[in-house]
């Protein structure tokens, strides 16, 4: 293949992998763009009164866009410039500088991250596909309010293939999480203590830990709902409270979300003040302190705010109104620190400052909306307004983005290895900033108007406030212009950049660590991996084949509808079955350059790495398992008339299969003590032991499910009870399944000798895994069966 | 090899399985006592699977905040769910 392609393909390189990304979100944030542009065209002008002609649509059937047509408009702009945009552009500078900053030689997991990558792009082009199918994309609004999202009020395959599209990226960022917190735990150079890690490298540290455990619970949210759509389980449906089901899953994962999009950029204003101001951060440990130990476990716990007027009871409303305003005092204290930086300093007024100081000045304008809104007195008034459009969007765009804009130029030197220009850039920032306030400013006074209306009947004030609003945002999205060419005409004419134009003084400017590949030239140009051994590869091609199975198959998921889908669904789970094969071959003979990790230092004590990165992934499968059931519980809450316990299950069936699954748990961990002694024989005896447990497991539920579908007729489309079951119990055989798949593999590789008394981690992570399952099922098994 | 921790766990995973299928046969299933009985053996095994299987207890200290966190979040997380109409 050709070189160029099949670098670009098949890298693993975190710093190609972070280009990507921030090229990938540049697309997305374009597509975005045009899509809110058609609203605001159709916003800017009210429906005509009767006889009255002029700057109005001729009648409500006579718009620019059709009802339809804005809906999946606002809906798909909201989904890529949160998800597919703003998110990732963060993550692409994360890839890319994060390990710079720490001395680590990459990511501790490159596939995992080439992966990751590759399942968010192919989710969002699932997501965008929708718009090409007859019955069009999801309209129900970014948040997919439930019942708006169910196949009733959504149906066909576009809207569903949106879903698949957030279960691919919901999946993306948990594995990416797992992959950035191991990273920063065992792969750090020497050095390179808590103390030392730079503030952009601690923002990003905060944003995983608050999308670590958000993230799981919009994916189980999704797993539902996609589950409701594609077999016609019954979650979300209103006899069992299932949109205020939704509300709660999504909206767990929502508020963190909104941090996760702003912290990064906080992180890049903390790096880009000292630098420019002369001045060392003010308050750098209350900063650390304000947002680690107040902001993000916080953020966990305010979600409620966004269903103020749900009708969920007073006292609720009010803790969450109280937590709300709680989390935004530390805000005040952050915002403050970073203008103490500035004050009685000398300030470089470059391209980068600019943009910090246009990003801390417009958070104080949303942050304070937001506190209005926190009130949910208030809301009565607000909620479902453009106010909060207005509010939303000043901490998102004018946050958010002016903050990562400013991240990009401040890094475009070490990307290209030159020098963007200034001037530009500066015009950039003029345009911009104007065009911004022109287009978000006039949603305040919108506060009587709702949000998401196609269209409106001309009111004075409502006309006048569009109509601005409209002109700004042509004016914001023509000022984008400025910054791509500014990037073409670096890349192009740009002046080489010195190796450290700013002065800073963080590591990664200062090329003295091992291990990292410095500086400005060793960039887009060079070969990543070159400088690597001869006998270890750095590229692989599996984690694009394994992301693209798994688009292909969600894509047969979805065409379900028509009688080839299945087809193409399984072609996925084949192309699936590849790459798993080929990863675990890659793995198998060592052929893949896998980064070192130590771990000895404060507080991860010694533990390998491998391990560690088991522990992270189990604790976000505890969200995803803890939603499940806690939707469970609710629905059971909510259900007067369930089947009494021991009338549909066999309960003597469900008991032997719990012995068996818990059996399996023992054989599992004697095989880790008999090669922590060095016996192998007796080590592949109880992995096969195991595994022949774990087969028999699958083999009665798969009995258990015969008889009670084609037998009593319990299916999952016919009762909330059958949903409930067969969605809770196959999740869980879907987690034995894979532990089957782990086995193989494991028996495989003992047989050739690959564990030892010294060298177990293989096993010693399949036995924690293989635990977790077991405790699952301690758990499904009552709750079930008995209660 | 130490073959008595985890079989004498695994027995009594097992025994009290069984005990949780007794109970649910001894009484009138949908009893408070019986739900709060069975609730209270199924947390138990699972804090001992993770203590004996996982070996949770020889991890240092961040592990365990690290698997204690989730859990503490869910419990939020079901709790408000459970008590959103309450009154
Ligand atoms: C001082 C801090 C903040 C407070 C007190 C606050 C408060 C609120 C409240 C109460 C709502 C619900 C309003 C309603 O739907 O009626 C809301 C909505 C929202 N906020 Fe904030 N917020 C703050 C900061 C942020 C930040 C930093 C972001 C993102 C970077 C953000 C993004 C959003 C979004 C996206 C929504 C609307 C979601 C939707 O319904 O579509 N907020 N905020
Ligand atoms: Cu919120």
């Amino acid at each position: 293949m050709n070189a160029w392609l099949s670098r670009w393909l098949y890298t693993t390189n975190h710093k190609d992998v972070g280009l990507l990304y921030i090229a990938g979100s540049m697309y997305f944030g374009f597509v975005g763009a045009i899509l809110i542009l058609l609203v605001r065209v159709e916003l800017a002008i009210p429906v005509c009164a009767t006889g009255v002609s002029g700057m109005c649509w001729p009648s409500a059937t006579q718009t620019f866009l059709s009802a339809a047509s804005f809906n999946q408009a606002v809906t798909l702009h909201g989904l890529i410039m949160i998800l597919w945009f703003l998110s990732p552009l963060a993550i692409g500078l994360a890839n890319y500088f994060l390990p710079l900053q720490i001395g680590a030689a990459d990511l501790a997991l490159p596939r995992v991250n080439a992966f990751g990558y590759w399942l968010w792009l192919f989710g969002g082009i699932t997501a965008t596909i929708g718009f090409f199918l007859p019955g069009g994309n999801t309209a129900g609004g970014w948040t997919a309010y439930s019942p708006l999202s169910s196949s009733t009020f959504s149906p066909g395959a576009g809207p569903t293939l949106a879903f698949a599209g957030l279960i691919m990226l919901a999946t993306s960022i948990t594995v990416g999480s797992i992959n950035i917190l191991l990273t920063v735990a065992v792969e750090r150079g020497p050095g390179i203590t808590w103390r030392k890690i730079p503030m952009f490298s601690w923002f990003i540290i905060f944003t995983i830990v608050a999308m670590l455990f958000s993230f799981p619970s919009f994916l189980a949210a999704l797993l539902l709902l996609i589950s409701d759509r594609v077999l016609g389980t019954m979650y979300y449906s209103a006899s069992a409270g299932g949109s205020i089901l939704w509300d709660d899953l999504f909206w767990f994962f929502g508020h963190p979300e909104v941090y996760v999009v702003l912290l990064p950029a906080f992180g890049l204003i903390a790096e880009i003040f000292p630098v420019f101001s002369g001045r060392p951060l003010a308050e750098k440990n209350i900063i650390l302190i304000c947002t680690g130990a107040i902001v993000i476990p916080l953020s966990y716990m305010v979600w409620s705010h966004h269903m103020f007027l749900t009708g969920v009871t007073l006292s609720e409303d009010e803790a969450f109104s109280v937590a709300t305003i709680l989390i935004s005092l530390p805000f005040d204290v952050i915002t403050l620190a970073f203008i103490k930086t500035l004050t009685r300093s000398s300030i470089r007024l470059t391209a980068p400052m600019i943009f910090c100081i246009g990003s801390v000045f417009l958070f104080i304008i949303g942050g304070i909306t937001g506190v209005f809104l926190s009130s949910f007195v208030l809301d009565v008034v607000y909620n479902n307004t453009y106010f909060v459009v207005g509010h939303f969007h000043y901490v998102m765009v004018g946050a958010a983005i002016f903050g990562l804009i400013a991240g990009l130029y401040y890094y475009i030197p070490i990307m290209t290895g030159k020098m963007y220009h200034e001037k530009m850039a500066n015009w950039h920032f003029i345009t911009s900033f104007i065009g911004f306030n022109i287009l978000y400013f006039p949603m305040f006074f919108l506060y009587d108007m709702p949000r998401r209306i196609y269209t409106y009947q001309s009111l004075p004030s409502w006309n006048t406030l569009n109509l601005i609003s409209t002109v700004g945002a042509f004016i914001f999205a023509a000022s984008q212009i400025f910054l791509l060419a500014n990037i073409v005409w670096t890349l192009r004419a740009g002046k080489i950049s010195p190796p450290n134009p700013w002065g800073a003084t963080t590591p990664e400017w200062v090329p003295v660590i091992t291990g990292a590949s410095h500086g400005a030239a060793a960039s887009m140009g060079s070969m990543p991996g070159a400088e690597a051994g001869e006998h270890h590869r750095h590229e692989s091609s599996r984690p694009i084949w394994l992301a693209t199975g798994i688009a292909v198959s969600f894509l047969g998921l979805a065409l379900l509808v028509y009688s080839w889908g299945i087809a193409v669904f399984i072609l996925g789970l084949a192309i699936d079955g590849f790459a798993v094969i080929g990863w675990m071959y890659e793995d198998l003979h060592e052929t893949f350059h896998m980064p070192e990790g130590v771990t000895e230092r404060w507080p991860f004590n010694a533990i390998p790495k491998m391990r560690l990165g088991m522990w992270i992934f189990l604790s976000t499968d505890v969200i995803v398992f803890g939603a499940i059931l806690g939707a469970y519980l609710y629905i059971r809450s909510f259900t007067p008339d369930w089947p009494i316990p021991g009338s549909v299950h066999e309960i003597p069936l469900g008991l032997a299969n719990t012995i068996v699954l818990l059996t399996s748990g023992l054989t599992a961990f004697l095989a880790l003590e008999s090669i922590k002694e060095g016996k192998q024989r007796n080590m592949i005896m109880w992995l096969c032991a195991t595994f022949i447990l774990g087969a028999t497991f699958l083999g009665i539920k798969g009995a258990e499910w015969y008889n009670l579908y084609f037998v009593k007729g319990f299916t999952w489309n016919s009762s909330i009870a059958g949903s409930t079951y067969y969605f809770t119990v196959g999740l869980h055989a879907a987690h034995v399944t894979v532990g089957l798949v782990l086995m193989a593999y494991l028996i495989r590789k003992a047989m050739m000798g690959g564990y030892t008394k010294e060298n177990h981690a293989g096993i010693e992570n399949f036995a924690l895994y293989w635990a977790f399952v077991d405790i699952v099922w301690i758990f499904v098994f009552p709750l079930f069966y008995l209660l | 090899m130490n073959y008595k921790t985890p079989v004498a766990v695994w027995l009594y995973m097992i025994l009290t399985t069984v005990g949780e299928v007794a109970l649910f046969y001894s009484a009138k299933p949908d009893t408070f006592g019986v739900t709060i009985g069975i609730g209270v053996i199924a947390m138990i095994n699972s804090l001992i699977a993770a203590l004996f299987l996982m070996n949770i207890r020889k991890e240092p200290p961040v592990i365990q905040y690290l698997m204690l966190a989730p859990l503490a979040l869910i419990m939020v997380l079901i709790l408000t769910m459970l008590f959103a109409f309450a009154q």
